[in-house]
């Protein structure tokens, strides 16, 4: 019972943090105002006075079940887990003919929809949990993880579920109904973008190696761009901070044009095939020109991964370099262990973390845009580190159709609030080598700038997140 | 039919935009909309912006965006005419002339001693009195292949049988494109190698409007001579760091920490790089004189669009302003070519005004791309 209380008041201390940053006052006033509690389902049937109970010990199977899309106030919604009416005396409160809520003639109201543990197992990392199958970098496989192979990576569940809490909050306090417009309570969309400074000189023997066997596969696939290769190995011969290092300064150039900033996460520490590639006069070179208003970060290296001798040694690096110290990252390569390197990223100082991507395609891996507090179901604690989850990034907006993709999700995002996270690395920016990339962060940044979304910094985030949990 | 001719109160904006944006199949917002007409430049004229009205519908509008300018006799208001739109159903009414008859009646009132702007509706402005002095000009920097089908991009037809001539247009643009840029940055890269690097030139970001602006558009004037845009710290703020469409970069040139010059670009659409201004005055007690400011802010601007993926860079230049020439001298250097491809200048001073002055002709003026409406910084 007591474990259960808590991870109750976890969960709304994570309502709070989003609804906080992501509505204005009205909508954080109206949610403190409401009676709304978390009890067991059965007994809601025992309550007494009208109130929004969440039943909070229903557990979901792996799988998610029921999925349904339902339109409301044109805009389009997710459920999925469905719970069934308590009895035939309660009303239900339908869009299309599919229960949302539930009434009861007290003026009880309970979700159709089990959002409680559909929000547990996405901030505890239900499907690391229930599979240790992983890829060769340690990630969890898309194909594993059954509510991405379920098509729910492609929305923001959360976010939507805090949009309709509020709508139902909003009607029952004004008597206007279940779903009334609140789009006047929505803040614009917030954005956090960043850079992982992996490569910084373009004439590494790794990546002029790479440019041969993509030249190599370009044959055998019928790329013949691909073959310019020795052009561009020759290049970056002579010029190896063009495409590389250059970009991060122009991006840093194209972002001020749109009046935002953004986070570098610098690589450093040990070399390889999937480490750091250059070397620390390059890092440093970089850092003597980054403008005050953007942010360093961590970008963890590959042998990082719960190793705690290399991670404070590159983190050390890094802080050694900038003279202060650094408490945000991000895993090279996503590789990343949120079953246990939480944990890791407390001992060493980390309070912000991007790391909760997913390699193969862009999207909303824990069902959210926005910020919160991860669940360590281990030992039943939260951790302290905030987490932003990567939704988009420059690997999987190479084509018309991905763009298209990120902007309606974008317009759908800035109609329910969110934070965004946009990652595009300095050599996808502007590469001869890679001309379906040509002015697509232009674009991206257009598609922002035209909801009126607003950069953020992380400590802005870190403050209203402590601020809004009481921490 | 009965339109009346007023001025535009706040309250108007939301359908004078939503007359914009069908005319041109844009989104531009509200906020884009205020800092555009709203510019409080002016603190007699909160809105000098006229609608025609049928029934209540906004169908024509034109607005007057007050701007200082500046000579050797001092600074004086003008306006830049901009928002010329009648709606198609209303044309051939005399709407135009209906909504300029009262648009002079502002300037009057508020002692605007030219109005002027650039557009392709030639006939329209020679109408109300207006003249042509000259059509817009431009430099132009091949960066890219694909620049010259960028620059001449007017939107593809879908006909079938103009497909495969489309073909072959796009074919030569691309070998056009790809001569021009390979020209362009031979010449830049041995103009670079072979010019002093100038150390004493310091550049720097500038992140917000210098405080210096308004002695240096002084000193620019007063070296120079000619007239052109005031450009002190309260109209750098809201043209350029305001901008809620694209606020351009701007790096300043600090000699001896005296700041001498600065140059704003930025990257739009399209991928085309833009020189929106460019100011610089002879530094004093110094060997360096204003050309190797010239030459280090351009190229340094050309070389921070070419990393921003620029496919070509644009810059205006078309008057007989000493500086501007020098500017169009230091340019061909880098790479830039002259194209004359643009639209007419049109400029009205001879309506009735309460205290009029002298103004310097057009072709004595020095433009700059600062001279546009700023969706392109």
């Amino acid at each position: 019972m007591i474990e259960i209380n808590q991870i109750s008041q976890y969960v709304k201390e994570q309502i709070r943090v989003h609804i906080g940053i992501c509505y204005k006052k009205d909508a954080l006033d109206c949610f403190d105002q409401a009676s709304l509690i978390f009890v067991p389902f059965n007994d809601i049937e025992s309550l007494t006075s009208p109130c929004i109970a969440i039943p909070n010990d229903i557990k979901n199977q792996s799988e998610p079940n029921d999925i349904t899309r339902l339109n409301i106030n044109d805009t389009n919604y997710t459920f999925y887990n469905k719970i069934e009416r308590p009895s035939n005396s309660w009303e239900e409160i339908c869009i299309d003919g599919v229960a949302v809520w539930y009434r009861n003639n007290i003026g009880v109201i309970m979700p159709a929809w089990n959002h409680f543990h559909n929000i547990v197992d996405l901030f505890s990392f239900r499907a690391e949990r229930d599979t240790k199958l992983r890829d060769k970098h340690q990630r969890l496989n898309f194909k594993d993880n059954p509510f991405l192979i379920a098509g729910l990576g492609e929305v923001p569940v959360f976010n939507e579920f805090i949009n309709i809490l509020l709508a139902c909050l909003s009607g029952k306090k004004s008597g206007i109904g279940f779903f009334p417009d609140i789009s006047e309570w929505v803040r614009p969309l917030k954005i956090v973008l960043s850079h992982d400074c992996d490569v910084l000189l373009g004439n590494d023997k790794y990546s002029q190696i790479g440019r041969v066997w993509r030249g190599i596969i370009g044959i055998l696939k019928g790329n013949f761009y691909n073959l310019t290769f020795p052009l561009w190995m020759l290049y970056n011969f002579f010029n190896p901070r063009k495409f590389y290092m250059n970009n991060v300064y122009a991006m840093i150039d194209m972002e001020r044009q749109f009046g935002f900033t953004s986070i570098l996460y610098i690589l450093n520490g040990v070399g390889g095939r999937y480490g750091f590639r250059n070397n620390l006069s390059a890092v440093k070179e970089l850092l003597e020109n980054i403008p005050e208003n953007w942010e360093i970060g961590l970008h963890y290296n590959y042998d990082t991964l719960l190793d705690d001798v290399s991670f404070l040694r590159q983190k050390n690096e890094l802080q050694a370099i900038i003279g202060q110290e650094v408490f945000l990252g991000r895993a090279h390569y996503l590789k990343f262990d949120p079953l246990k390197s939480y944990y890791q990223l407390e001992t060493h100082g980390i309070r912000f973390d991007e790391s909760l991507g997913m390699p193969h395609i862009n999207g909303f891996k824990v069902g959210m845009a926005g910020v919160f507090y991860p669940f360590l179901n281990q030992d039943k604690k939260v951790s302290s580190v905030l987490t932003l989850p990567l939704q988009f990034w420059d690997s999987h907006l190479n084509s018309e159709a991905k763009i298209a993709n990120f902007e309606k999700s974008i317009e759908h995002l800035s109609k329910i609030g969110g934070v965004v996270s946009v990652l595009f690395h300095p050599g996808k920016f502007y590469n001869i080598e890679d001309p379906k990339m040509d002015g697509v962060y232009y674009r991206v940044l257009k598609t922002l700038q035209r909801v009126q979304a607003k950069s953020v910094s992380p400590n802005y985030l870190i403050q209203q997140a402590s601020y809004l949990s009481g921490k | 039919m009965s339109v009346i001719v007023r001025l535009a109160t706040k309250a108007d904006s939301k359908d004078c935009n939503a007359l914009h944006n069908k005319a041109y199949g844009v989104a531009r917002n509200l906020d884009q909309w205020n800092w555009t007409f709203q510019n409080r430049l002016f603190p007699d004229l909160e809105l000098p912006f006229i609608v025609a009205e049928d029934d209540g519908k906004i169908v024509g509008t034109q607005a007057l965006i007050p701007i200082q300018m500046i000579d050797n006799d001092g600074v004086y208001w003008s306006a830049k005419s901009e928002e010329t739109l009648v709606d198609i159903n209303y044309r051939g009414h005399g709407l135009f002339e209906k909504m300029y008859e009262k648009a002079f009646e502002v300037a009057k009132k508020s002692n605007v001693q030219s109005i002027w702007g650039f557009t392709p509706a030639r006939k329209a402005f020679l109408r109300v009195g207006f003249e042509i002095p000259m059509d817009t000009s431009q430099l132009f920097k091949p960066l890219r292949a694909k620049c010259v089908a960028v620059l001449l991009s007017n939107g593809n037809s879908n006909s079938e049988s103009v497909r495969l001539k489309d073909f072959f247009k796009k074919i030569l643009f691309f070998l056009v494109g790809a001569m021009a840029s390979t020209y362009s940055n031979i010449r830049q890269f041995f103009t670079i190698i072979l010019k002093p690097r100038l150390e004493i030139v310091e550049l720097k970001h500038l992140s917000s409007a210098p405080e210096q602006a308004k002695k240096l558009c002084f000193d620019f004037i007063a070296h120079w001579g000619g007239a052109t845009i005031y450009r002190d710290q309260k109209y750098l703020k809201w043209r350029i760091f305001d901008n809620p469409f694209n606020k351009a970069n701007m790096i300043g040139a600090y000699v001896n920490g005296e700041l001498v010059g600065y140059c704003a670009f930025s990257i739009g659409e399209d991928e085309m790089g833009y020189i929106v201004d460019i100011i610089v005055v002879e530094p004093t007690n110094s060997d360096i004189n204003s050309r190797n400011i010239i030459h280090k802010l351009l190229s340094t601007a050309s070389s921070r669009m070419s990393d921003m993926g620029a496919c070509g860079i644009r810059g205006w230049n078309m008057t007989n302003h000493k500086f501007d020439k020098l500017i169009a001298d230091e340019a061909k250097k880098l790479g830039y070519v002259s194209i004359d491809r643009g639209t007419a200048v049109v400029l009205h001073k001879s309506y009735e005004t309460n205290d009029l002055r002298n103004t310097i002709e057009f072709e004595n003026w020095s433009v700059s791309r600062i001279f546009t409406e700023g969706r392109n910084g």
